[in-house]
Formats: structure tokens, sequence, C-alpha cells
């Protein structure tokens, strides 16, 4: 894990970077070569240290989340481009850390220097603000319940924490999914995981079902949304399929990322902007669809019942999807969405076992 | 009087004091209520013979924080409270009470943690009232269990939400920030 936190020093090296008066060009730059980086020396740890083999899912689903997150954050200004830094290597510590509650700390620093960050009036950084403490405050509750050994109160709190920081602040999804997945580890050997793994399953379903009336209203960003939906089906997979679909739910994560990267750097209105929604659901040959598959066939084998509000929640999606795509969208000049696109078809298609065997075993 | 009886005694008295918070207006009355709230958890915890966690929730959440909020203000929320009357305030928190009491052992820390978060939705102007009792519920969760690791309760009794609530208010103060 100490390969995780010495990552965080890029972060702060970039965000050191931020601190010259330069244009929002370079930052620009600054922060993609941030994560970038980040992504490579995850992706080679395990080439130069075999004990690293932990490191490169994680290291590469928080690099994406920064790299989404760093197409709209130098464009707002110098300290919001030093936030979206900063940001970044807390999110690395908090998963270097061992202890549940480093991570709670380092959890807490991401989101309050993200806090400020998106929000134009004072008014609603003040209420994000103390949603945001609040939902903290119930993840801590959590943590301290499940190691007192209340492990259903506890976590249900820390799922109900965890989700509303990563709904208050959508950067902090991939974090918040590969924490649960360390809880899971955590409690693999106690007699209530089975308990757990219930939980896990309920708050699942809820998401999918929430994204899809939430999409039906129309007051949220659809592709937030779709995120949501997809991290829904990997709580119910790390719930109902346990260690046996937990490997292709990480995966299901990078192709994911890799669609969130495609959608933020889409124009809208045009062809690529389409194929990055289309991405995000699963529409096949497009993103996250290889893995959605082999999900979908392994919840049906341990509880088919699961595919109902799936069903029911993805159809929904996908019809206000269909609504929000033009009738002939523009072809757009240079666009490089397609490039996150390709990679995840290639890694969906062509590399699922060679990511696979990145993967630390359960 | 035993130990056992104390600590269930104090412990109760911190959720009254979460009652009282829910109906005061002034926020420095709610000051005093607060420190007397961290003071009633840490009486629990030392009733619990957990002296360490005790100390520091004492000086922390019973003496430093109320004394900073006196010094350089109560943090305010986002808009006056409105909307909300005490008695149907009170009404939700009696059942929210009445649901904690599913809690077994953590009856009472969950039912200081529902109440505190009912005082962050019912009360906006002063959230961070509302913040403390976030706190002390985990101080008093921590406190109830005896299988977790002996750095848990002391870490946990740390005023760590208030002061992000402080640290908040700072950054919102900050010119450049507010620009971003």
């Amino acid at each position: 894990m100490i390969w995780l936190a010495s990552l965080a020093l890029l972060p702060l090296l970039a965000a050191s970077g931020e601190l010259t008066r330069r244009g929002g060009r370079l930052r620009l730059w600054l922060a993609l070569a941030s994560a970038l980086a980040v992504l490579a020396a995850g992706i080679a740890a395990p080439l130069v240290e075999p004990d690293a083999a932990a490191i490169p899912v994680p290291a590469a689903l928080l690099a994406l989340a920064a790299l989404a997150d760093a197409m709209h954050a130098p464009l707002r200004g110098r300290h919001a481009a030093l936030a979206a830094q900063l940001r970044f290597a807390a999110m690395l510590v908090a998963l270097a850390v061992p202890d549940m509650l480093g991570s709670w700390l380092a959890l807490a620093a991401a989101a309050m220097t993200g806090a400020a960050t998106h929000l134009p009036r004072l008014g609603a950084v003040r209420t994000r603000l103390v949603a945001l403490q609040a939902a903290l405050g119930l993840a801590l509750f959590g943590i301290v319940a499940v190691q007192t050994g209340a492990v259903l109160l506890g976590s249900l709190a820390l799922l109900l924490g965890w989700a509303a920081l990563a709904c208050l602040d959508p950067a902090l999804l991939p974090l918040v999914l590969l924490l649960v997945v360390r809880l899971q580890d955590g409690l693999a050997d106690a007699p209530q995981a089975a308990l757990l793994g219930t939980v896990l399953t309920g708050a699942g379903v809820a998401a999918v079902l929430a994204a899809a009336a939430l999409a039906w209203q129309g007051r949220t960003r659809l592709a937030l949304l779709l995120v949501m939906a997809q991290a829904g089906l990997v709580l119910c997979a790390l719930g109902a399929g346990g260690t046996a679909l937990r490997g292709m739910a990480l995966l299901h994560l990078l192709l994911l990322g890799l669609s969130a990267v495609a959608a933020a750097l889409a124009s809208p209105a045009a062809l690529d902007r389409a194929a990055a929604l289309a991405a995000l659901l699963g529409v096949p040959p497009f993103g996250v669809f290889p893995t959605l598959a082999m999900l979908l066939a392994g919840l049906a084998a341990a509880a088919p019942w699961l595919l109902l509000p799936f069903a029911i929640g993805f159809a929904t999606l996908g019809a206000v999807a269909l609504r929000r795509v033009p009738d002939t969208p523009r072809w757009p000049a240079g666009s490089l969405a397609w490039v996150p696109l390709l990679l995840a078809a290639v890694v969906g298609y062509l590399l699922p076992i060679q990511v696979l065997s990145w993967l630390p075993p359960p | 009087m035993n130990a056992l009886a104390v600590a269930q005694g104090m412990a109760g008295l911190a959720l009254i004091l979460g009652y009282a918070l829910l109906c005061v207006r002034r926020p420095h009355l709610g000051l005093w209520l607060v420190a007397a709230q961290a003071l009633a958890v840490a009486a629990a915890a030392l009733a619990g013979g957990r002296e360490v966690t005790a100390a520091i929730d004492a000086a922390g959440g019973g003496v430093l924080l109320p004394l900073l909020m006196h010094r350089f203000g109560v943090p305010a929320g986002a808009r006056p409270d409105r909307g909300w009357t005490v008695p149907s305030t009170l009404a939700a928190a009696a059942l929210t009470s009445l649901l904690a009491a599913t809690g077994g052992v953590l009856a009472l820390p969950l039912a200081l943690l529902l109440l505190s978060l009912l005082l962050i939705a019912a009360r906006p102007a002063f959230p961070v009232f509302g913040l403390c009792g976030l706190q002390q519920a985990a101080v008093l969760a921590a406190c109830a269990g005896s299988d977790a690791s002996p750095l848990l309760a002391p870490f946990v009794a740390l005023p760590l939400l208030p002061a992000l609530a402080l640290v908040g208010a700072w950054a919102l103060r900050q010119p450049a920030l507010r620009r971003t």
C-alpha cells in the first residue's frame, strides 16, 4: 500500500504546479499529466514490485475519475484546479491507509476540498458543505458500529453515508466503491458477512431504482444517473455474487470509468455524446456492455429475481436516454471522446482475462 | 449506584440535551448545551472505564470547541430556521428515538445520531450543533462496544466533525476561495 501512498505525490506535484500564475491551458495539461502519470505508474507497479499486485485497479479507477474531473476543473480557475489535485491525492491516500478511520480522514479531506468547486452560489456551497459533513458523520458512526460488532447497523450507516457522499460529489464514487470492496474483504471471515451481502444487494437495487426515478423526472444529469445505476449493479454483484463476481465487478468499474471519461470529453448534441451515453448504459457493443452482460448472467445464476429491478431501471434509463439524443446528431470534429471508448472496447473484448489477472486474489 | 447505571444515565442526559438543542433559538445558549452534552458523554465514558476518551472528549468537545465558537462565532448554515415548528420537530424526534430503541446495545447512540440528523435538517441556521451531536453519538457507540480496537474511542472523541464545520466556515470567508 506504500505504492498507492507514493502515487499521491504525483497529484501533489501537479498541485504545486497549479500555484504558478499561468493560464487555464497549462492547468489543464498539468491535471491531465497528473492523472495519466498515476495511471501509468499504477499499471507499471506490479512489474517493478511483485507485492504491488493490488495497485493497478484502484490506481486506474481513481486516475480515470481524476481524468474526468480534469476536463472541467482547470477551466473554472486556479483554486478549483488546485482543489481537484489535492482531492485526487487524498483519494489515493484513502485507499493506501489500511485502517478504516485513517481512510475516513482522507475521505473527509477529499470531500471537503471538492465541496466548494462546483457551485456558483455561496448558499448552495454552504448547504452542500453541511450535507457532506452530515454524511461524513454518518459514515464515522458506521465505522464505529462495524468495529464494535454491530455489523448490520454499522454497514447500513456506512453505506448511507458513503452513498450520500457519492451523490453529493460524483467524483468520489470510485473511491467509495473500492472502500465497499475493502469492507467486504475485511468482514469476509466474520459471521455477519452474509448480512453485509444482503445490505449491499439492497443498496444496489435502491440505487438503480432511484436513478431510474430521477431520470424520469429529468432534473439530474443523465450521465451521472447512468453511472449511479451501473454502480448499483456493481453493489448488487458484490452483495449477491460474493467473491465469484468480484473480479468482474471491478472490471465493470474500469469500463465505467473509461465511459465516464468519454462522456466528459464528448461535445453536446454530437455523435460522440450519443456513443458515450450508449457506453454508460451498456448498449452493445459500447463501453460497459461486455461486463454488464457477464454481471447480469452471474446475478441470474445467484438470484434470478434481481434481474427484475435492473430490467425496470435500465429500460427506464434507456427510454430517457433515447429522448435526450438528437434525431440527427452532428459529427464532432476531432473529438477525443473516441479514445476512451476505443480503450473500453479493447479492454472489454480483447483483454478481460489479462486485466482480471491484475486483481489481487479475494 | 454502579458504573453501568451512571454511564447509561449520562448517555440519557446527552440525549435529553439533544432534545433541548432542538428548541433553542439563541446560538449562545446552544453553545452551553453543546458543551454540557459533550461533558455528559465524557462522564459516560469515564463511568465505562475509558479515562483517555473521557478526557479528550471533555477537553475537545466540552471546553475547546465551545470556546472557539464563542470567540469566532457559531458557523451559520445556508438559511434561517423556518418551516418546522417546535412541536412537529419534537414529535419527529420522539419517533426517531422510538425507532432507535431497536438498536440493541447501540440504542442510545443511534437515538442521538438520528436526533442530530433531525437537528441538522430541522434547524438549518446552526447545523454545527447537529454535527457536534453526531460526533457525540459516535463517541457513545465507541464506548458501548467492548471488542473494538483500543484506539477507536480516543480517536472518535476528537471533535473532528465540528472542526470540519469550522474549517468550512473559515474557507467560505476567504475571498479567493469564494471566487472558485
